[in-house]
């Protein structure tokens, strides 16, 4: 199988490959597997004060499609508020990387790892929230 | 259509027996090969004859993996498997993943080895509760397909992490 040159760049060149810390109440964390295919990916953002994604990292085991989607979506995301990362959806990921049918599924993980990791941080906020409110 | 059990003639049972399998398996490309047609001299093999040992050899491997002879039993039985997935496991699988990645890193072949070694450990006692799970002889219940389903995915999953464990071993030699 051919790959497009975008893809082949992000598997030479990966962004923003790493770990944020999982503890971390900013750090918002997502991970998800596709039985399908036997891939695995982790995604995480860090966000600020103002609600904007400061940070984002990724760890993927997988094949090169799955690890150049979750590579740009960690670049798509970085300095963009929570509510325009969630709109990252697989479609303009593949159409980005110019990912052939049976690498789809790819897109789908990388959209549902963002997903992921937004609610994570939103759930950790939710939790402090209720924790500082005056019972 | 006529599936791997039709094909090769065993009895659609999760326990296979492995010898009668190899047998039948045997037999039948025996019985098609050239020098056993009545016509001589032996006609030339033609397509037709490769797409047949073909369909044999890919049943034999279908029944030969629990995973995909599971699989199998459960489209015979018109059950398909939900998606549900366990964040416990791909968890579990991220952490696997990880330590073999790490042992390959650094070069360790005998680290590398023993990740492949506990994923076939794993995957081996996951084939056995499968079998568990496939009465013999009765039809597999809805509350099982739901574990069904999350031992095949752990098998799946399992498969590509010896995979690439494998592959690290024969690049490290």
């Amino acid at each position: 199988m051919k790959y497009s040159e975008k893809i082949l760049d992000h598997n030479s060149a990966p962004r923003n490959v790493g770990t944020l810390d999982v503890n971390d109440p900013q750090v918002g964390t997502g991970l998800v597997g596709s039985p399908a295919c036997g891939d695995v990916m982790r995604l995480q953002i860090r966000v600020d004060d103002e609600g904007r994604i400061e940070a984002a990292r990724f760890k993927t085991f997988g094949c090169g499609s799955a690890i150049a989607a979750s590579s740009l979506v960690t670049e798509w995301v970085t300095g963009k508020s929570l509510e325009a990362a969630a709109s990252v959806k697989n479609e303009a990921i593949a159409e980005e990387l110019n990912l052939p049918p049976v690498k789809l599924h790819c897109s789908v993980l990388a959209e549902q790892a963002i997903e992921q990791a937004i609610a994570d941080y939103r759930r950790k906020q939710a939790a402090r929230k209720a924790d500082q409110e005056p019972r | 259509m006529p599936d791997a059990f039709d094909v090769l003639h065993i009895e659609p049972q999760f326990v296979v027996d492995r010898s009668e399998l190899e047998r039948h398996h045997r037999a039948l490309l025996a019985e098609l090969h050239p020098s056993r047609q009545a016509t001589a001299p032996a006609p030339a093999p033609t397509d037709a004859l490769f797409a047949k040992q073909g369909a044999i050899n890919a049943a034999y491997q279908q029944l030969s993996d629990p995973l995909t002879r599971a699989e199998l039993l459960l489209t015979r039985q018109g059950l398909s498997l939900s998606s549900a997935q366990s964040p416990e496991l791909v968890a579990r699988i991220f952490e696997q993943r990880q330590a073999l990645e790490q042992a390959v890193s650094i070069r360790d072949a005998s680290a590398v080895s023993n990740c492949v070694g506990a994923s076939r450990a794993r995957q081996a006692q996951l084939h056995s509760a499968l079998a568990t799970h496939f009465p013999q002889g009765a039809a597999v219940t809805l509350r099982q397909t739901a574990e069904i389903g999350l031992i095949l995915q752990e098998l799946r999953y399992l498969n590509k992490l010896i995979q690439r464990g494998e592959q690290a071993l024969d690049d490290l030699e």
